[in-house]
């Protein structure tokens, strides 16, 4: 079933609906929840708030393609109340000189290569773990934009849809999200002060 | 080593610009400066090497389950939902 099926379906109010939206998106917004949120009840309830939310509101949707950008509209927004709610932080733009790295810093390896399959179970769950941390240490307005573009691959345009902001925005943020990223999974000492 | 004609200043406005490269939303002849400026500057290559590794180790990231309980409860309040449907 693709999007514009579910949708459909959605509309005519057709039994198993709801099922089938959750089994579409339920994991993905469960997962948005908790990479923003942390693997808290904060989790729980966006996600039970944004899947009831959004399938009430998807009878109004005019246009199936849009179906995925609405569902990820709605969840980033129920994200971004959780965070009012809680620790009051500004959406302060990091400064790239402070993520480039040092005339000193060795780029040869150190990041394990995704493409080599035969890697053992123990050194993949440790990279998992690896990068899992160094998408929690980012700023949450930074995370958010990498989630959307490189974990549920939103275009730029789309983005910037979904989060009410204008493309150079996204670009930035999301440039320097993966450099962080970068700085932490290479191990690399950041803000050394290098010149 | 640095090559003789090599800039520093070069590597920064690479480094700049580099998710918009290798996302493909470069204009042509600023992706033909960065493969100009790759050909004579090893680092930047590894760096970029980097980035493709740790953004493709992101993507590659597995999504967290949905519980099955919060899945059977919101099942349930959207049939409650159905039962009451609102009025507008
Ligand atoms: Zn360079």
């Amino acid at each position: 079933m693709d999007d514009a099926e579910l949708l459909t379906k959605i509309r005519a109010d057709e039994p198993g609906a709801f099922e089938a939206f959750v089994d579409r998106f339920g994991d993905r917004i469960y997962g948005f929840g908790v990479r923003m949120c942390g693997e808290r009840e904060d989790a729980r309830d966006v996600a039970q708030d944004t899947l009831l939310q959004a399938y009430r509101s998807l009878k109004k949707l005019k246009h199936p393609e849009a179906l995925k950008s609405w569902v990820f509209r709605v969840v980033s927004n129920a994200c971004l109340m959780k965070r009012r709610k809680g620790n009051y932080q500004t959406n302060r733009e990091i400064s790239l000189d402070d993520l480039m790295p040092g005339e000193g810093e060795d780029f040869s390896s150190r990041i394990p290569d995704p493409g080599l399959g035969a890697e053992e179970e123990l050194v993949r769950s440790e990279t998992r773990e690896a990068v899992r941390a160094a998408i929690d240490l980012l700023p949450p307005h930074y995370r958010m934009v990498l989630m959307l573009r490189d974990m549920e691959h939103f275009s730029t345009r789309e983005t910037a849809e979904i989060l009410d902001l204008p493309q150079s925005t996204v670009k930035m943020r999301l440039h320097r999200a993966r450099l962080m990223v970068r700085s932490e999974l290479a191990g690399a000492v950041t803000g050394g002060g290098q010149p | 080593m640095t090559h003789p004609k090599h800039d520093r200043l070069e590597c920064r406005a690479m480094f700049e610009k580099l998710s918009e490269y290798m996302d493909g939303e470069l204009k042509e002849n600023a992706c033909t400066r960065f493969d100009e400026h790759f050909r004579d500057c090893p680092r930047c290559v590894e760096f970029v090497e980097q980035m493709r590794r740790a953004v493709k180790l992101v993507e590659d990231m597995p999504c967290p389950r949905l519980p099955d309980d919060l899945r059977r409860s919101l099942i349930a309040a959207a049939e409650s939902m159905d039962d009451h449907p609102d009025s507008s």
